[in-house]
């Protein structure tokens, strides 16, 4: 049975976001990506969004400081933009082919850990929209900016954890994030996340979670992060050690980032250099086999 | 290489030192690119700290060799290599 609730909150990566809303026409689906973050609606919060039903584009026109348009697929088409409005972020997703939703506008005020979400269903008279407050790609662009403003970074790289240790594997869409993880966990290893992790400072620590992804339900799973690996595709399997300033600019390319600011962009900069302080980066070449595994292994 | 010129750097870029070392990264309108993040050794550091809208090349090589033991020789070579490879890459600009 689905209920509909209107406050829901959510554990990522340590931070609390709660999600209410108003309007009974509104309904969080929880039984979505968000199922298994819930968090106890008493625990004060880190960021309070909350959503309305709205008949009319909350933004007509503007100065985008971008705008995402992915390929054309069989399954979800949207177009995706982001507006720096008075210390303000604003992300506007337009669908073009979700059964019940036309657009979402979120206004972020991440100083104040505020913001308000207004869903636009395609038809003025529904009864109720059931949405998923992370529905993607809003909840992948959300996160991004909330995590930054706390202090994080998101990754596109997979993470496991194996024998108490923590890795995550980065490089370029194709170079084999999601092999590596598959391969680690045929050898016993927990996967933490084949494609999109946060990494957050945590005392002496880097921390590296999961997070809520797109279209399925995992278990939240966090580990302290032991090594950085960019991979390549190579004949022979080998490890080396990367230092300075080239291991800093060569992950750089492999965070998540829409700023727009220079601020943002020196926030995120500074961050990355102190999880680097914290977590060696090395070159992992690999042929996708189990020998990579015992490679790693060994070096622990 | 006429070392009475002075340059400025560029705002087009966001910087980021590493230990002695920079990582510069492009923006194209307010936005970083970070698949195309340029870096500075040691020495290139210097010389783009030193760079200012105000001092000479010839001041900078001054500088450069009261802080490092090179060559004369060494030094203006060293400074013509970044002078042409910044300027072409949009980092400096000659002030006039």
């Amino acid at each position: 049975m689905c209920i509909g609730i209107n406050l829901l909150a959510l554990n990522v990566a340590d931070l609390v976001i709660k999600f209410f809303s108003q309007s009974k026409k509104i309904e969080f689906d929880i039984e979505s990506s968000v199922l298994h973050y819930k968090e106890n609606d008493d625990v004060p919060e880190d960021f309070f969004l909350e959503y309305s039903l709205s008949d009319t584009p909350f933004i007509q026109d503007a100065d985008w400081s971008f705008v995402g348009k992915p390929d054309k697929n069989s399954f979800l088409n949207y177009s995706w933009y982001i507006l720096n409005e008075k210390d303000k972020v604003v992300i506007k997703v337009e669908y073009e082919d979700h059964i019940q939703l036309k657009e979402i506008t979120a206004v972020l005020d991440l100083k104040k850990g505020k913001g308000v979400v207004a869903v636009v269903p395609l038809s003025g008279n529904v009864d109720v929209v059931k949405i998923d407050p992370l529905i993607h790609p809003l909840g992948s662009l959300l996160l991004l900016y909330l995590v930054h403003q706390k202090g994080g970074l998101l990754m596109h790289a997979s993470g496991i954890v194996d024998q108490g240790n923590a890795y995550v594997f980065t490089g370029v869409s194709g170079i084999g994030k999601s092999t590596m993880c598959r391969l680690w966990k045929e050898c016993g290893a927990r996967a933490v996340n084949d494609d999109r992790v946060v990494l957050r400072l945590q005392g002496d620590d880097v921390i590296v979670y999961n997070n809520p992804m797109p279209y399925y339900a995992q278990f939240p799973v966090q580990s302290t992060l032991n090594k950085i690996f960019l991979l390549k595709q190579s004949p022979e399997n080998y490890i080396k050690p990367l230092k300075g300033v080239f291991a800093y600019s060569r992950v750089l390319g492999n965070f998540i980032q829409q700023f727009y600011d220079k601020d943002m962009i020196r926030q995120h900069l500074e961050y990355i250099e102190k999880v680097l302080l914290k977590v060696e980066v090395y070159e992992l070449g690999f042929k996708p086999d189990y020998d990579i595994v015992k490679l790693v292994r060994a070096m622990d | 290489m006429d070392f009475s010129k002075v340059y400025y750097k560029s705002e087009g870029f966001v910087e980021k030192a590493i230990g002695s070392e920079k990582v510069l990264v492009p923006l194209s309108d307010n936005v970083a690119d970070m698949n195309h993040v340029l870096t500075l050794n040691e020495v290139g550091t210097f010389l783009y700290d030193g760079i200012d809208g105000e001092k000479s090349l010839d001041e900078i090589f001054s500088l450069l060799l009261e802080e490092y033991d090179v060559t004369a020789e060494v030094a203006k070579r060293d400074i013509e290599q970044f002078i042409d490879e910044t300027v072409n890459k949009g980092i400096i600009i000659e002030k006039h």
